[in-house]
């Protein structure tokens, strides 16, 4: 077996372990409300790891990716709701989406290729840029596919928003969805692109002077995170039922931003403990925040964890090496087979 | 309607709108252009410094304090802010990756707007501003515009005027117009990095406290969101004049003025609420052919 993929294995297998006993446990006792924070917890996921395929690799943040999100979340509507609540929510819809009735695969799938295909229309100037002119393009996609979303009427319903998606997603679903979610992303990570893609984070003149073409590796990471993303945009979608453009926005970037902060960008393990930290962080607050009857102090103990995280450890509390590396060097038998 | 069967009246008045959005635009991208220009940072929490200034109006109106003081105290208030957000959230990042700072500053943003909202409310709060904002004059006969463009425009430009005297006939202003350019260097030279840090921080809000005044009078209403338009109008418009070129801000704040305006103008009704996202396209051409942005000659980075 090739290294890279010996080491994905192990490094999936070592986060599957924990994710699999919260399922479990979950599943056993949690009471309905609990089970709904779990499998939010594994949506999450998935959309944390679309960010770490593409920044956490490149080094380059993105602010748009909520965009892919809605593309996916959007796919995933119009393809589920039953046609009688389609043809009365939206009446002018192309008679082929008009009368689509998928179920959870099919409608997945399509939304993953949508993320992709979206992503790589945009990709193709957005990867060609300087890294901070990247970073503040994304902004632009962000407040463009908004904007879209929003006034779109015939397909998206405008600001009203859309609702009647059955729920699909089931904890079962959102738990495999997330496992191969991480398996990709560190399988992209392992690989010989995501290997030079690394290595063009650290310095891109150098990393093209060793033969990595930067601007296509970039290109490929971007359009594996779009995909990424698109579905978990079908799977948010299909487990909350009803949402509306600005669910795509701001906040919703700002949350999946803190988790990859907090856990650390670099890693796949970082995506993971920081999507765990963020959310546990986030429910133990809004009980607070309930009991205490103080709005708002929910997110701003987020961005203060934030905060924290950048001063201590900026790149995350995990760092930049994964779990499985970092047990390695205690448990050496673990990494006898690496490189 | 097109450009060409507009009478002269809406002409005018077209143009003192995109006269009056620019020079707010401009003091908004100014800001954020200094503070990027010396420390590498795109403070996403600009926009609420625009809030502190617009709360302090409202809080103080509320107690039915005069209006010329409400306005000072706003302006003050959003330079303390700039200060303080310095001070207390930036400055343990000193010399940070520009993610790590764009990370923090969006924080800081999230941790203001929630602030406002635990401590004031999540709902919008009217504000009530003198009666002048909202009456027109007339002149030459035919012609009306409003009071309130005229004032903004004539204010705004006359904080630019007395902004540019500073950064070039003070010692002061000349070290901070020098480490705009070059942090380093400037550093080298004997200028305290602290005190030119402090002050882009502190113009950079009381820009931002004047350009809220106008801006609370033509919305009339307070919100813990409200930033969010004017940090996004800055961005857009120091991205056109180039991130980090001072005059480029200026400059770029005018033309998305114009650019919007003219969309507004010329897009036909159903494309209107599209605007945004047409300035935002430009926006990533002028990233992707021009990223040193439309107005700087390559020597001037």
């Amino acid at each position: 077996m090739p290294a890279w993929l010996t080491q994905s294995l192990r490094g999936t297998a070592l986060l599957t372990v924990p994710l699999i006993a919260i399922a479990v446990v979950a599943n056993a006792v949690a009471s309905p409300a609990d089970l709904r924070v779990v499998v939010n917890f594994f949506v999450a996921l998935v959309l944390v790891l679309s960010i770490q395929a593409f920044s956490g690799n490149s080094g380059i943040v993105s602010f748009g990716h909520v965009a892919f999100m809605g593309v996916g979340a959007y796919t995933a509507a119009l393809l589920t709701i039953p046609p009688a609540i389609k043809h009365f929510i939206l009446p002018n819809l192309p008679s082929v989406i008009a009368h689509a009735h998928l179920g959870f695969v099919p409608a997945v799938l399509i939304a993953t290729v949508a993320g992709a295909l979206v992503a790589a229309v945009i990709g193709v100037p957005l990867t060609r840029m300087q890294e901070g002119a990247m970073a503040m393009a994304t902004i632009g996609v962000l407040v463009i596919f908004f904007v879209v979303f929003d006034n779109w009427d015939a397909v998206t319903r405008g600001s009203t928003g859309v609702f009647g998606i059955p729920r699909n997603t089931s904890l079962l679903s959102a738990v495999i969805l997330s496992l191969i979610a991480i398996f990709v992303c560190r399988v992209f990570r392992e690989s010989n692109a995501g290997l030079k893609l690394r290595a063009s984070r650290a310095d891109p003149v150098a990393a093209e002077a060793l033969g990595a073409n930067v601007v296509r590796l970039r290109y490929v990471a971007w359009i594996l995170s779009g995909a990424i993303m698109g579905m978990g945009g079908a799977i948010w979608a299909q487990y909350n039922l009803a949402f509306d453009p600005k669910q795509f926005f701001f906040t919703q970037t700002f949350n999946i931003l803190a988790m990859i902060v907090v856990g650390g960008l670099a890693s796949v393990s970082g995506a993971v403990i920081g999507a765990a930290t963020v959310t546990l962080t986030t429910e133990i607050m809004r009980r607070v925040e309930d009991s205490a009857g103080v709005p708002g102090l929910t997110q701003m103990v987020v961005a203060l964890l934030i905060l924290l995280v950048l001063y201590r450890r900026p790149d995350g509390l995990v760092g930049r090496s994964e779990v499985d590396d970092l047990l390695g060097r205690r448990l050496p038998w673990l990494h006898a087979a690496r490189r | 309607m097109t450009a060409g069967l507009m009478s002269s009246q809406e002409a005018l008045q077209q143009l003192i709108n995109a006269l009056s959005l620019g020079s707010t635009y401009a003091l908004l991208a100014l800001g954020l252009a200094m503070v990027f220009s010396i420390l590498g940072l795109v403070n996403f929490a600009h926009g609420e410094l625009v809030t502190v200034a617009a709360y302090t109006i409202y809080l103080e109106s509320e107690h039915g304090v005069p209006f010329p003081i409400e306005v000072i105290s706003a302006v003050v208030a959003a330079a303390i802010a700039g200060v303080l957000m310095e001070r207390i959230a930036f400055r343990p990042l000193r010399g940070a990756s520009f993610v790590t700072l764009l990370f923090s500053s969006f924080a800081i943003s999230v941790i203001i707007q929630n602030l406002f909202l635990a401590l004031i409310s999540p709902r919008q709060k009217g504000v009530a501003m003198p009666n002048v904002f909202n009456t027109a004059f007339r002149f030459g006969g035919s012609y009306s515009i409003g009071w309130l463009p005229v004032i903004t425009t004539i204010t705004c430009l006359l904080s630019l005027v007395v902004l540019t005297l500073f950064l070039r006939r003070s010692v002061q202003g000349l070290g901070m117009l020098a480490a705009s350019q070059d942090f380093a260097v400037t550093r080298l030279m004997g200028i305290s990095a602290n005190r030119v840090i402090m002050a882009a921080f502190a113009i950079s809000g009381a820009l931002a406290g004047i350009a809220a005044v106008f801006i609370l009078a033509r919305r009339g209403t307070v919100e813990p969101t409200m930033g969010f338009n004017p940090v996004l109008k800055a961005f857009i418009a120091s991205v056109i004049g180039g991130l980090g070129s001072l005059s480029g801000a200026v400059v770029g704040g005018f033309v998305l003025a114009f650019i919007e305006v003219t969309l507004d103008a010329t897009l036909p009704i159903g494309a209107a609420p599209f605007r945004d996202a047409f300035a935002l396209l430009i926006v990533i051409a002028i990233l992707y052919f021009r990223p040193e942005g439309l107005l700087t000659r390559s020597e001037e980075r």
